[in-house]
């Protein structure tokens, strides 16, 4: 009988220190700001002492490519070999999961982050002091500012993409996606499971967006929009009519390229573009991308952020660090297989071109065709039209 | 005197080790069961950081009836989150349930009592739906059914091998939901009502015979009472599961728009509406304890038929005649296509390139052994078996579903240990209803309780561990452990323990060397169905991982979720061989097997 | 050496009192029966000196030791009390030999080897199963079992051997043999017998000493002939005995000491005790045994036939007298007609006056009709 209870009492101890033990605390936060102004060579040195201490750096993201970088990054500092370890995490659960890892002493919690949505990460993260934004000196000049602090690793973008089997579908107006021909045509992942998606609709709300909606509305129906009556501004109309016709037959991004592609003419998504790499060779060419035919008034998609943040219990800040640097840069963001010899992935470092056989376009090219988040417009408007659109999908 | 004579009641109270085993088990099952159970209540009427926070303009923490407001009374929201899904709900779990008995007690039956042909084959092949993940069976129907009129237009196997159409209600939506909840489930049903139709005492019917009264009228009339217990507590397994089943909704019901309860709790939770989503979650729970209640009371009234498990000799079996072959066809058919199809489907998909086509030349081993070479079209660095993320997940798994198992499978002969000597007692009836009481917890709403447990200031520490999803799972897991451990202490007479009581072997021995050998096979199937549980499980850890591949299952959801089919179906054919070979394994070398742990 | 003592044991199951008040010595090398009906708490009160359950309440020693007592909270665990306990279903266990049922208690009792084989084979000689050693329980018959369970209880050789109703899963016959090898037993083991029944002929046979009880309570604890002869209550004298003993209502008319006149069957009676009679209520229950109630020509009762049932040595009569069904024994094979008058006669000193109110024992004597 006392084994029993000695066992039971053995079990629930080992069972709380699982989480317990922990090294002693670095000072993450000032060891950041010295590592802005440090060269690589410098951060090398430190983050191989780091290393040699035990430290081992755990990346949480939510885009898969980061697992090819990180191997291409210890691949560029061989001592740091095998010391970087990438867990892909869902996006729905992204801010849960760190805001409950970081700081919990749990073994394997996160170092660095790479997440989407920055007003969630403003919320949940930055606010409440459990990541740091980070951004080296050395990339001052050729990040724009606003891309800084949250460091901005990638941009992503979501495009007009059709199915070409039975010609052009001309659209040349986002208003037309509001007609009824259009019901059960157009392929958009869940907004009130996908935050990007939401996000963007929500930007659509901002006065900025709706101005340029109206003016779409005019130049599509001849007249000034002045249906204040049953929406709040013209967005809503786009946004209610578009919802109304949208398909929800695929739950990921990768089945509706793949599904669009093999399925019926005439069909159209608005999906994450990088996505295209799924879509068998075979089947690539029925898919056309709206913008590379004509610009499309109101907007072609739209664009989200990929940020990098570093977890305030590291053990290892000049690694991150590092690893931040080498994702900002050419060899890191241009690296073989990574995200730069993807469509639709761009670097906020504007030295960076898009290689010449992708048919894609810079960062530059997109600025005035796609709708761009803005983490503190979302974060004040979140609440309305998260309900507005809740009810919408549901009914 | 007062306090000596407290003191000696005491001492002759633990001098009992079932009296020590059930406090014990009350404690833990209270503090695992329970508490995590307020912690939720109270998440319902808090507000929590995030949307909440924004909306209500209070402190994280702070009282409110807010999330009771929205939810409830009619309104456009109320409707669309809460009203209508519930409705969905109700319909998937009642028909799944409906169906699921239909199926599986059709199957029991003319397995047991008829002279059906390739017995062996049918009754080995029909558990199989039941060791896939519910959410790949619902997977394999849209690969076959979908068509170029529905959804996106896409070709599935059904109109590319016949040109059949079917219409979007049959692909899409609660039908299917109810088809597919109802065949993973059936195989429940079949063990339950099986395992009562082979013990019946074959005179009962005989006797009815006699009195010349007709097949149907016997069934009627004298095997169907009798097989009613069990077909109530099938019912309210598939019910539970079906109302509360997440993976399954997901893949069939968002192409047209059917949400369920589980599913619109996920996404209120993730929306940052948790003390709404906490709310769906405890809706689910009392539904639970309400059907089990009725179960109970039902039951109750019927109880002697319960005990109407004789042996006995010979059963007569029926007859079917010239309709033999046909059935014996048809059933062959019908197992060969949802259970041995789906396999060779997920087999034939883990090695194709482009989808629907299934020409030679398109086939590559890739998604199995491939290396880095085309690993920035498919976003994983290798094949699957050269995969050390695959590994490492596939590593916890095992490793996750042996510990449950040890704990589970412990824990519930323990339970079932002392349940059974102290039976009668009101602590053995607490213990008894505690350890069940995880079953009525959807497993989404139980993933979310310990969210909740796990978020709080104390028990932070949890969060994302092994030890977390090892609690977990054992706690989900115990009620079958602790029914079959409680059936099985039952079939042993106490005398057998006192007998050695009697020549001072003390408790631990005589557990070791008595009880257990005795009990051998049945307390193995209680050691067994963990394992499958856990290998199959992902709903209730997709919450509680630290990332997406940390477990096998969970990885599995994430790939179909992103669309990474052909990965998607290699793992999950690895599950299920894994699950197949773990059992056959036990049985070869036991005799126990996963069935014997439902039905026993 | 072993003299079990119980003062004042009572056991109840939450209101259910299952032994009340319960006070019994148990003497050295005795062989105890523990007799009544199903549910009259023979059994509990046997589990209870064993140490498998816990009375509530009272005392228990067994040689001088206390193993139980409620007062001071002292319950020792039926391992250190010294005893063997066989059951009624035997409770062997299935997954073992023959052999190892029975080397099992002793390895727990850290026996060698060497000792267990001898001991166990000593075992396996004294209840002729040699032959069975390596089989298992499930491949021997009820009888081989019920050995194979002996042997295992008497292995570690206790001083003390309780026996839960052993014998009534056998059948008839072999019951009748395995009672004579218990007796034999009991006197080759020098221990101290305490065996649980329902059977009143097996308690006969086989005790020094009955102990008879009804719902809970103690209602005769004496040598089974004193039982048989001497019965303390109407209770002991109908549970004893087979066929069972005549009870004829009489009314108390005169008579003082030792001498009474009775009135039953409309007649009057003279009834002589050995002793004078105790207080009763007037209305008096008069108990005859079978064979003190000879059938007789010219005897004083006049009855007739109800039905006859021979069983060889002898012949068990019903008879029907004055709305009061009789039973006499007959000596060999007679065999009246039904409803065939017959007379029958009252002799010997062996009848008993009961009180017809509390069914105690007013006296012990002769009848003259």
């Amino acid at each position: 009988m006392k084994r029993i209870i000695a066992f039971i009492l053995l079990a629930c101890m080992m069972t709380c220190l699982c989480g317990v033990a922990l090294a002693d605390e670095v000072d993450v936060e000032a060891a950041l700001a010295e590592a802005e102004g440090m060269t690589n060579e410098e951060l090398y040195e430190k983050a191989k002492e780091e290393v040699a201490a035990g430290a081992q750096l755990n990346f949480y993201s939510t885009t898969s490519f980061a697992e090819k970088a990180a191997a291409n990054f210890m691949a560029a500092y061989p001592e740091l070999d095998g010391k970087v370890i990438y867990a892909e995490i869902d996006d729905g659960e992204t801010y849960t999961i760190l805001q409950n890892t970081i700081g919990s002493g749990v073994a394997d919690s996160a170092d660095m982050a790479l997440t989407q949505n920055g007003s969630d990460l403003q919320t949940f993260m930055l606010d409440e002091g459990l990541t740091y934004s980070y951004f080296p000196e050395m990339y001052k000049d050729v990040v724009d500012e606003q891309f800084q602090k949250p460091a901005v690793v990638t941009f992503i973008d979501s495009l007009f993409i059709y199915n070409n089997t039975d010609g052009s579908i001309e659209l040349t107006n986002v208003w037309q996606l509001t007609e009824p021909e259009w019901a059960g045509k157009v392929f958009f992942k869940d907004p009130t499971n996908e935050t990007v998606n939401i996000n963007f609709l929500i930007m659509l709300t901002s006065p900025e967006w709706v101005e340029r909606m109206e003016e779409a509305y005019k130049s599509y129906y001849g007249e000034d929009w002045a249906n204040e009556e049953e929406y709040e501004n013209a967005s809503y109309e786009w946004i209610d009519k578009f919802l109304a016709n949208v398909n929800y037959t695929y739950t990921s991004a990768s089945d509706m390229a793949k599904g669009i592609a093999s399925g019926a003419g005439g069909n159209l998504g608005l999906f994450v573009f990088s996505k295209l790499r799924k879509v068998d060779e075979a089947d690539r060419g029925n898919l056309t991308v709206v913008q590379f035919e004509n610009d499309v008034e109101g907007f072609s998609g739209f664009m989200y952020n990929v940020y990098a943040t570093v977890a305030k219990d590291t053990e290892c800040p000049y690694t991150c660090a590092l690893f931040i640097n080498y994702l900002l840069g050419e060899e890191g963001f241009a690296g073989e297989d990574s995200w730069n010899s993807s469509q639709g992935y761009y670097s906020a470092n504007s030295s960076i071109e898009k290689p010449e056989e992708l048919e894609d376009e810079a960062y530059s090219y997109w600025s005035d065709k796609l709708v761009f988040e803005d983490a503190a417009y979302i974060y004040d408007h979140y609440v309305d039209v998260y309900e507005y659109i809740s009810v919408r999908v549901g009914s | 005197m007062g306090e000596k004579k407290l003191a000696h009641r005491c001492k002759a109270f633990f001098s009992k080790p079932s009296n020590v085993l059930l406090v014990i088990f009350l404690a833990v099952l209270f503090v695992l069961s329970v508490l995590p159970l307020i912690t939720m209540v109270t998440n319902m009427f808090t507000v929590h950081i995030g949307t909440e926070k924004k909306i209500l303009r209070l402190q994280e923490g702070a009282f409110t009836w807010n999330h009771f407001e929205r939810l409830f009374p009619i309104s456009d929201w109320s409707v669309v989150n809460f009203w209508k899904p519930l409705g969905n709900s109700f319909v998937v779990a009642i028909g799944a349930g409906v169906l699921g008995i239909l199926i599986g007690g059709t199957v029991a039956w003319f397995i047991t009592r008829s002279n059906l042909r390739f017995k062996k084959f049918i009754s080995a092949v029909f558990v199989f739906p039941y060791m896939m993940p519910a959410w790949t069976l619902a997977l394999f129907w849209i690969n076959v059914f979908k068509n170029s009129q529905v959804g996106g237009g896409n070709v599935g196997i059904l109109e590319s091998m016949f040109g059949i159409c079917m219409p979007e209600w049959f692909v899409y939506g609660l039908f299917p939901m109810v088809i597919v909840i109802a065949l993973h489930y059936s195989p429940f049903a079949y063990l339950l009502i099986g395992g009562i139709l082979k013990n019946m005492d074959a005179t009962l019917e005989e006797s009815a015979t006699i009195l010349k009264a007709g097949r149907m009228k016997i069934i009627r009339r004298i095997t169907m009472p009798i097989v009613m217990p069990a077909i109530l507590s099938t019912f309210l397994l598939i019910f539970s599961s079906g109302f509360s089943s997440y993976t399954v909704p997901v893949f069939l019901g968002s192409a047209v728009k059917t949400f369920t309860l589980s599913t619109k709790m996920r996404a209120l939770i993730n929306a940052g509406y948790q003390g709404q989503g906490y709310i769906i979650a405890f809706v689910s729970i009392a539904l639970g304890c309400f059907i089990l209640g009725l179960n109970q009371w039902f039951t109750g009234k019927r109880k002697s038929f319960t005990t109407v498990t004789g042996k006995s000799g010979q059963v007569s079996l029926v007859d079917l005649k010239k309709a033999n072959l046909p059935i014996s066809l048809f059933l062959c058919v019908y197992v060969l296509f949802f259970a041995i199809a789906p396999l060779i489907s997920f087999a034939l998909e883990s090695v194709i390139r482009q989808p629907g086509n299934y020409s030679l030349s398109n086939m590559t081993l890739h998604f199995w052994i491939g290396t880095e070479a085309s690993a920035y079209e498919t976003g994983m660095i290798s094949g699957i078996l050269l995969n050390p993320t695959m590994w490492k997940a596939l590593g916890r798994q095992v490793l996750l579903a042996l510990i449950v198992a040890v704990i589970v499978g412990t824990s519930g002969m323990l339970i079932g240990y002392a349940c059974v000597r102290r039976r009668g007692s009101r602590l053995s009836r607490w213990v008894e209803s505690m350890a069940f009481f995880p079953y009525l917890m959807p497993a989404m709403a139980f993933g979310t309780i310990y969210l909740a447990v796990a978020t709080s200031q104390h028990f932070k520490f949890l969060y994302g561990t092994f030890g977390m999803l090892i609690l977990v799972a054992s706690i989900k897991f115990l009620p079958f452990a602790s029914r079959s451990g409680i059936n099985s202490m039952l079939q042993i007479s106490p005398e057998i323990e006192e007998a050695a009581m009697v020549v001072g072997v003390p408790w631990w021995k005589r557990m070791v060397r008595i009880m257990f050998p005795i009990q051998k096979s049945s307390i193995l199937s209680g050691y067994l169905l963990p394992v499958i549980s856990v290998m199959r499980e992902v709903a209730l850890f997709t919450l509680l991982v630290p990332y997406a591949r940390y477990l096998l299952t969970t990885m599995l959801f994430s790939f179909n979720e992103t669309g990474y089919s052909q990965y998607g179906s290699a793992v999950t054919l690895l599950i299920v061989l894994i699950i197949i070979l773990i059992n056959t394994l036990t049985n070869k070398l036991t005799g126990a097997s996963f069935d014997k742990g439902i039905g026993g | 050496m072993p003299h079990i003592s119980l003062e004042h044991i009572t056991k109840r199951f939450g209101k259910f009192v299952a032994v009340d008040d319960l006070n019994l010595e148990i003497d050295d090398r005795g062989f105890i029966t523990l007799l009544g009906p199903s549910g009259c708490g023979k059994t509990t009160t046997l589990r209870m000196i064993a140490g498998l359950e816990t009375p509530t309440e009272g005392r228990i020693t067994i040689d001088g030791d206390v193993v139980f007592d409620a007062a001071k909270g002292i319950n020792i665990p039926p391992a250190r009390r010294d005893i063997g306990f066989l059951f009624q279903n035997y409770a062997l266990w299935p997954h073992m030999t023959v052999y190892q049922n029975i080397a099992f208690g002793l390895e727990n009792l850290k026996w060698s080897k060497a000792d267990t084989r001898k001991r166990v084979d000593e075992l396996l000689a004294l209840l002729k199963i040699e032959e069975f050693e390596k089989r298992y329980p499930s491949e021997l018959s009820g009888g081989q079992q019920q050995r194979v369970a002996i042997a295992r209880t008497l292995a570690p050789s206790p001083k003390v051997l309780f026996m839960d109703e052993p014998l009534s899963n056998l059948d008839a016959k072999l019951r009748q043999e395995m009672r004579t090898e218990l007796k034999r037993l009991h006197s080759d083991t020098n221990s101290t017998f305490v065996y649980v029944t329902h059977d009143q002929l097996e308690a006969m046979t086989l005790s020094t000493r009955v102990c008879l009880m009804s719902g809970g309570v103690l209602q005769q604890y004496d040598p089974p002939l004193t039982v048989y002869n001497q019965p303390a209550n109407r209770f002991v004298a109908e549970f004893v005995g087979n066929p069972t003993m005549n009870f004829i209502p009489a009314d108390h008319v005169s008579g003082e000491g030792g001498e009474a006149v009775l009135r039953l069957f409309g007649r009057e009676a003279r009834f002589t005790a050995r002793e004078p009679l105790a207080p009763h209520g007037g209305k008096l229950t008069v108990g005859i045994r079978p064979e003190f109630l000879p059938i007789a020509e010219g005897g004083a009762i006049q009855g007739v036939a109800y039905s006859t049932l021979p069983s060889g040595m002898e012949t068990t009569v019903k008879v029907l007298a004055d709305g009061v069904m009789l039973t006499s024994v007959v000596f060999g094979s007679v065999d009246y007609a039904v409803d065939e008058p017959v007379r029958m006669d009252v002799r010997g000193d062996g009848i008993v006056l009961f009180d017809a109110e509390s069914g105690k024992r007013v006296a012990i004597g002769t009848l003259a009709l």
